[in-house]
């Protein structure tokens, strides 16, 4: 998840076309095809399931914090994001690099297997498992970890970007690829190796 | 520890913090007969001064701003000087070479002004050392719970990826941070790194110098060339935040840049900074060692400075039973 987040730290700060798109594509050279198919998705905007509720996040963090509530208050106000705020407030800054400070994985795993694992467990047992994601994880991946928290995520890149930045990191046509992530599809492995693949390129009539 | 009846021995004034009894000022904004100066950025050492105490390895970067014909005075950290009827010894601080926390003792009292300070670790200044006193008065520059800094060494690291990924593209690394102290930190933390060289801006190298001289291990320098920017595709460059918009930019061709700041902590910030890259990179004290350093100090009377003193004003008074104020321009005096 940690290269994910740098890469929407980038697509947020800067503001230059180029660097998006090379910041993307980059990102999908090097990604397992898992997460580079659940990162598409969500570059793309594609609907994300809320497994809390924005109320949740914030009903936990002044324990989370260790600070009184007025200064909690002011906080959100100052910072206008809930997502930012709690990791500006609660995130780990001992940094990726310590050993056992960490408990960061793919991208994939936290979209497949840990945040839909939240559901079975009770209110408490979802507050001490969120929490201690938030006192474990750096900044970055702690902003990123609440937007799937709660299912909003808007990168700041056009579809148009993305589907470039695919086609860039798969060697395949813009058109391939357009044609391709419109419509509904999920991500995984599977559907990451069928973008790369040229089999649909030949099936629709583009190669001979 | 005394009460508070007696006169205070720092107060506010226009010319900024002033010791009556010792008759001398720390880091004036104008000329004065005896200026005790905290460290070398333009906020705190200004010419015009008769007399400047300041920290031994830090006459060669004071030196840069007064000239060599100023009147330096210099002293080794914790080593006490009388002046005036008050003993006055300087000790590290932590936040750019030579930096010096001031501590003043008189009929009894010890005061300790922190001056700018860091607490994380950097290998180009001795590290802060907390002392205890009756009256701390604290830089609060980012006194607010949102700052809270990652480890240098993770953002250099960071820096490092930024740097490798534009040499794939061919593109040139272009890294803004203040000339003084945050250029010499960055050229340090690279070491860890790398020895390949960086270039820099023509007013980084002055400063650079000054920290060569003082005995800094830092990555090889080279000048940024004045030719076009063919030369500089795939090389870091770093330049003081003011080039960031003028000509000097012109040079290259494709670039990235990046800025090193605290206040890039903020995404807020980092989106209006005008650069490809925002760097959390201070050498302030965050809020946990603003906290922290307070809670060392022992001090029952705690006076901030600069920057966002009302948060944590309220903080110490309420959660922490700190008698504490603000200090400055519209606050009443130390008293
Ligand atoms: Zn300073
Ligand atoms: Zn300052």
């Amino acid at each position: 998840m940690r290269a994910f987040a740098e890469l929407l730290d980038v697509l947020d700060t800067t503001r230059s076309a180029a660097a998006k798109l090379a910041a993307m594509a980059r990102f999908l050279v090097l990604a397992a095809p898992a997460d580079a198919s659940w990162a598409t998705y969500i570059l793309c905007r594609r609907d994300l399931t809320a497994f809390v509720t924005p109320m949740q996040l914030r009903s936990w963090l002044g324990e989370a914090a260790a600070l009184p509530r007025w200064l909690i208050d002011e906080t959100l106000t100052d910072i206008a994001d809930l997502s930012e705020s709690i990791a500006l407030l609660t995130a780990s800054t001992t940094g990726p690099e310590t050993p056992g400070a960490h408990v960061d994985a793919n991208l994939s795993t936290w979209l497949e297997d840990r945040l839909p694992m939240l559901r079975a467990l009770t209110e408490s047992g979802r507050r001490a498992r969120i929490t201690a994601w938030w006192r474990m994880l750096p900044y970055r991946e702690c902003v990123l970890l609440n937007r799937l928290l709660i299912g909003e995520l808007r990168a700041d890149v056009s579809e148009a970007q993305v589907v470039r930045a695919v086609s860039e990191a798969t060697s395949r046509s813009g058109t391939a690829i357009a044609d391709l992530l419109t419509g509904p599809w999920q991500p995984s492995e599977a559907f990451w190796c069928r973008l790369q693949s040229q089999e649909s390129d030949r099936a629709g009539g583009e190669r001979s | 520890m005394t009460g508070r009846s007696r006169a205070p021995l720092l107060v506010w004034t226009e010319r900024g913090l002033y010791c009556p009894p010792g008759a001398f000022h720390i880091d004036p904004a104008a000329g004065v007969p005896c200026a005790v100066v905290t460290h070398a950025h333009g906020d705190h050492l200004r010419p015009g001064s008769a007399r400047y105490v300041l920290a031994s390895v830090g006459a060669g970067v004071a030196r840069l701003r007064l000239g060599d014909k100023a009147g330096l005075e210099t002293v080794e950290y914790g080593a006490v000087t009388g002046i005036g009827d008050t003993r006055v010894s300087l000790h590290p601080a932590g936040h750019i070479l030579g930096s010096a926390q001031v501590r003043i003792e008189h009929a009894g009292e010890v005061w300790v002004v922190s001056g700018d300070f860091k607490r994380a670790a950097d290998p180009t200044c001795r590290p802060f050392e907390p002392i205890e006193c009756d009256v701390f008065v604290s830089e609060a520059t980012f006194a607010r719970p949102v700052y809270r800094w990652p480890p240098g060494v993770e953002t250099v690291a960071e820096i490092v990826r930024w740097w490798h990924a534009n040499r794939e593209r061919g593109i040139t690394s272009v890294l803004f941070c203040y000339a003084l102290g945050k250029t010499q930190r960055v050229l340090a933390e690279l070491l860890a790194f790398t020895s390949d060289p960086v270039h820099v801006h023509e007013a980084l190298a002055g400063p650079i110098r000054a920290y060569r001289d003082a005995g800094v291990p830092m990555v090889p320098t080279l000048p940024a060339p004045s030719a076009s920017g063919r030369q500089l595709a795939g090389a870091l460059v770093l330049a003081p935040p003011g080039a960031a918009r003028g000509r000097w930019m012109r040079r290259f061709g494709e670039a990235s840049t990046g800025l090193c700041s605290g206040w890039m902590q903020l995404r807020s910030n980092r989106r209006q900074s005008g650069h490809d890259r925002g760097f959390v990179l201070s050498d302030h004290a965050d809020w946990p060692a603003l906290v922290d350093t307070i809670a060392r100090t022992r001090a029952p009377r705690v006076l901030l400075m600069h920057g966002h003193t009302a948060t944590l004003v309220r903080f110490l008074r309420e959660e922490r039973g700190v008698d504490a104020a603000p200090l400055g321009p519209g606050s009443e005096s130390a008293a």
